[in-house]
């Protein structure tokens, strides 16, 4: 079931919220959560219920982990490495199986000219996030830090819908206190902040992602069927993605902070405007957070870090941006994707220890330049993401860099100076209103301030806000029409078909 | 990745503000008004129809069910136009 769907906006979410409510009369606590449980296993089953029994065998092997573990260290005074390493493979192995298995037997044919098959293995839905949610506890257990817990709690943690399809990766330390000391009353009091997130991430994926969506779909899909991309469609047709992938993604994360808020749980954020970035590393401090977190905190950091020279500080960022890159799918884009953000993120490490304590590394002029070469970096890395194989990322880049001439639509003839900088015009058929769109989508990036920004003085997140804007949000009759209206024209916007959230793949 | 911090130093701590029952309720209503634009629309549109004449509420049923018929493949202008075409009197 998807957010952005009607079953879910005008069945599941209001059934599940007066269910929650009636239960915690009846049976308290217990009765509300279990209620939460079967709500969010339903909202799972919505896609394909047999894969219901691999998400609970998962959390009890996870939760019986979680126990001996424990066990162990306090009977014998120190852990046991070798039971974390067998459970922690057991987890890698389901999620290679899922994932990878056909990856590698595909990759392994094409290298050695070979014939093996396993079949076509379904993938289950976000078993890379159930998976990586469990890992971190299992870790954290081994590691001593506390995580006694009851199943029900622990089951919620782990399948609580706002999180459970595509993130925020959260920690149990983050998540299961709060599921611990809550009395699971549903208070009135936090509706309004809840809804009005729910409503503005709805707005942001419905409304902005999916109108731009058609044209970054339409251009990649071309050239994937032989199209030779010309420079101005290739830029048109990346930044739409860019803008795409952008909204998408805010709107799921901000929709997610909003429903646990409803039944107070608080999330931690998982977005914060990345294009405002000025560098690789500040990208990766802004995009997809939880990630960025358990990239450091559970590969980054064990692998060595910073902390065995530089040399191997720049082998670990590599390696860890390589598996984060295969993480987000089973195919040699995505590794080529994770590998160009290690290389950048080395890039920026060495430009930084370069230019420590250098004045003119940090005037306007170069400060300008930093936004701009970030953000041209991380549209060329969304060319690799998007493309379906590795002729569309080609053709796509060289078109982006001229190397296929660059030529503008007659439109822009009227522009002299790009006549006298040597560009040439062409009767190429340009939508004007993906230009516009591109042009509207990427003011809001850089200069809007994003919705938790706007939203902090509900603090929907245990997180506090980093750079709180002057528009802030109050509990006012003025906010809730703009709320109000902002849901209405998401709802009509779904009308037009309702889209996957790109991270719902993962 | 050394310095991806998510909880870097100079940050703001939020007052969260405190919500009343009767504000929240306010407010939930006032979310709700914009809400009901579509339907006082939709509302206005089946009386419209009805008093032109020639047209039953079964005819909206009958328009939607011609959108999951298989010739409604052209995508989802077509099907919008064998709508309309079924439900305009």
């Amino acid at each position: 079931m998807l957010f952005n769907s009607y079953i879910f906006i005008f069945a599941f979410l209001p059934l599940t919220i007066v269910a929650y409510r009636g239960f915690w009369s009846v049976g308290g606590r217990k009765g509300a959560f279990s209620l939460l449980v079967v709500a969010s296993l339903f909202f799972y089953a919505w896609w394909n219920p047999p894969y219901v029994a691999l998400v609970l065998a998962s959390i009890l092997f996870n939760y019986l982990g979680g126990i001996l573990l424990r066990s162990i260290h306090s009977r014998s005074g120190k852990p046991s490495f070798a039971l974390l390493t067998v459970w922690v493979a057991v987890n890698l192995l389901l999620l290679g199986y899922y994932k990878y298995a056909n990856f590698f037997v595909d990759t392994i044919n094409y290298a050695a000219n070979m014939h093996l098959n396993v079949g076509h293995v379904f993938l289950p839905l976000a078993i890379s996030f159930f998976t990586f949610t469990q890992i971190s506890y299992l870790v954290d257990t081994y590691h001593g830090a506390p995580s006694e817990y009851d199943l029900l709690d622990y089951c919620l943690f782990v399948v609580f819908f706002p999180h459970l399809i595509a993130g925020p990766i959260v920690r149990h330390h983050e998540i299961l206190p709060q599921i611990w000391k809550s009395d699971g009353y549903l208070d009135i009091t936090r509706l309004p902040a809840a809804l009005t997130l729910f409503a503005f991430g709805l707005f942001s994926k419905t409304v902005l992602a999916d109108s731009i969506a058609p044209y970054s779909t339409t251009y990649f899909d071309s050239v994937y069927q032989g199209l030779m991309p010309n420079f101005f469609s290739a830029w048109i047709g990346t930044l739409a993605f860019t803008c795409q992938i952008y909204f998408d993604f805010a709107g799921y994360s901000t929709m997610a902070l909003g429903l646990a808020y409803i039944f107070d749980i608080k999330m931690p954020f998982n977005f914060d405007s990345p294009y405002k970035s000025r560098s690789i590393v500040e990208f990766w401090r802004r995009w997809h957070m939880s990630l960025s977190r358990f990239l450091r905190d559970y590969l980054y950091i064990p692998l060595g870090g910073n902390r065995r020279g530089k040399v191997r500080r720049y082998i670990n960022l590599m390696i860890t941006m390589l598996l984060g890159g295969l993480w987000h799918g089973a195919g040699w884009t995505f590794v080529i994707w994770g590998g160009l953000h290690g290389l950048y993120l080395c890039v920026n490490h060495a430009w930084t220890t370069l230019t420590r304590g250098r004045a003119w590394a940090n005037v306007w002029p170069m400060r300008a330049f930093y936004y701009l070469v970030t953000f041209l970096a991380v549209c060329a890395a969304w060319v690799v993401f998007k493309a379906q194989n590795l002729m569309v990322m080609r053709r796509t880049l060289e078109a982006m860099v001229g190397l296929h001439g660059i030529s503008f639509p007659i439109f822009f003839e009227r522009f002299s100076i790009l006549g006298r900088l040597g560009v040439r015009f062409e009767n190429i058929v340009i939508s004007e209103s993906a230009v516009l769109w591109i042009a509207a989508l990427l003011a809001i990036a850089f200069f809007m301030p994003n919705v938790q920004q706007v939203m902090r003085n509900a603090q929907p997140s245990f997180e506090p806000v980093k750079r709180p804007s002057r528009i802030a949000w109050q509990p006012s009759p003025g906010w809730a029409l703009v709320a109000g209206t902002a849901l209405v024209c998401a709802v009509i916007a779904m009308s037009s078909g309702v889209s996957e959230f790109i991270y719902f793949q993962f | 990745m050394a310095n991806l911090d998510p909880i870097a130093d100079g940050q703001v701590a939020n007052a969260e503000a405190p919500v009343g029952k009767g504000v929240a309720i306010r407010y939930l209503l006032a979310f709700a008004v914009p809400l009901l634009f579509p339907a006082a629309l939709i509302a206005l549109a089946l009386i419209y129809l009805h008093s032109v004449g020639n047209w039953r509420p079964s005819r909206l049923l009958e328009a939607l069910a011609s959108m999951k018929r298989p010739n409604c493949s052209g995508g989802i202008g077509m099907c919008r136009s064998m709508f309309w075409q079924s439900v305009l009197p």
